[in-house]
């Protein structure tokens, strides 16, 4: 990139704008950027100053719906049914989220947020080494294996827009829900399965679809709560 | 950009490693008072319709963004994980201030929106692949009398 002005914000990655649901805040970044057009006379990178408040990197949230408890397996029928039981425990909250919002971010895998199930069974039987079921045609954005990957995008916007509609003092943060996902979450389990089926495979081209399943700093196991 | 303190640690210890390429100075334009300006949005959060084609991994070409999109039609499939993506999911608007910028529009601030966003895949591990389609993009930019793009890198 050879961008002749820029604007260096102090937000998290993925949100250059700033915090969500902030219009105000917002409007003062774009007017900040917007003004070096006629301000800067050279190339020029000047700071934004402020701060926004956005959540502690990791805090005391915590998923308002009481989840089963995972049970450790690695059979493609029981995280098959462990991660179905999630999905319906969460259901309520992220069509009350999808209702709030008029939309959903849920669909990167090519269907859309009325067929998770579907998406949830297919992933978690990758996981288990099983064959895939039948999925009448589903009209995957991918071919597999990389649509497992997309698989696991759309089942963590599922759960993250879920518990952003769930009563509660305040949202998660990233760090937050990267916690309770990779920690204590039949689904956080089955992504870590399929990431070690892509390792395994000795295909150089599907060990590094890893890094686009789980964020860095969550693979290891240790950092399960059950 | 975020402070490095902010990021988890194996994230920072990632970003730390990465080559910096040398960037030589642009050609320096002076635009039109942005009262009189006409502005793109140019991002690189993997956004598409949902009625077209989503990105793969590592794609180089672009997605168009008509000016007049329903925002919540707006896919994400960016192939990072590595940023906060319970933001996007909140507000479209955090990637893509479609809404804020036709409010500065509404204000008199600026001059117009462009006819056409665009959007490309981040996380590209040779960005100096992008040159020949961002070089396109400035182009048709141009020949549409947009004065700026605004950027949003994610």
């Amino acid at each position: 990139m050879n961008v002749p002005r820029s604007l260096w914000v102090p937000f998290p990655l993925g949100r250059p704008m700033g915090p969500a649901d902030d219009a105000e805040f917002q409007r003062d970044v774009l007017r900040s950027s917007l003004a070096l057009l006629n301000s800067a006379t050279e190339p020029t990178v000047a700071d934004y100053e402020r701060d926004a408040p956005m959540g502690d990197p990791a805090g005391e949230w915590a998923c308002a719906v009481a989840l089963p408890q995972p049970e450790p397996t690695d059979d493609a029928d029981a995280l098959v049914q462990g991660l179905l039981d999630e999905v319906r425990a969460l259901a309520p909250w992220y069509d009350e989220g999808r209702r709030a919002r008029g939309r959903s971010s849920v669909g990167a895998s090519g269907v859309g947020a009325d067929q998770i199930e579907l998406v949830a069974g297919q992933l978690a039987r990758f996981a288990g080494g099983a064959e895939p079921e039948a999925d009448g045609d589903a009209a995957w954005s991918h071919p597999a294996p990389v649509r497992y990957k997309f698989m696991a995008d759309d089942l963590r916007a599922f759960y993250h827009e879920a518990a952003a509609s769930q009563p509660g003092a305040r949202p998660g943060s990233d760090a937050d829900l990267n916690t309770w996902v990779f920690g204590q979450t039949q689904l956080g389990e089955v992504i870590r399965l399929a990431a070690d089926r892509f390792e395994n495979s000795g295909d150089r081209r599907l060990a590094t679809l890893v890094i686009g399943l789980i964020p860095a700093g969550y693979r290891s196991r240790k950092l399960r709560t059950w | 950009m975020v402070r490095l303190s902010d990021l988890h640690p194996d994230m920072a210890k990632n970003l730390l490693g990465l080559e910096l390429p040398a960037i030589e100075p642009a050609p320096w334009v002076t635009p039109p008072p942005l009262a009189e300006a006409t502005v793109a949005i140019v991002t690189t959060a993997g956004l598409a319709r949902r009625d077209d084609r989503p990105f793969s991994p590592g794609a180089l070409e672009y997605r168009l963004i008509p000016g007049d999109t329903d925002p919540a039609d707006l896919q994400m499939s960016h192939f990072s994980v590595n940023f906060d993506r319970s933001a996007f999911q909140q507000d479209y608007n955090v990637a893509f201030p479609i809404d804020r910028l036709r409010e500065l529009v509404d204000a008199g601030e600026v001059g117009a929106v462009a006819p056409h966003h665009y959007s490309f895949m981040g996380a590209q591990p040779a960005p100096e692949r992008l040159e020949q389609t961002g070089e396109e993009v400035g182009r048709l930019l141009r020949e549409a009398g947009v004065d700026a793009a605004f950027l949003t890198p994610v």
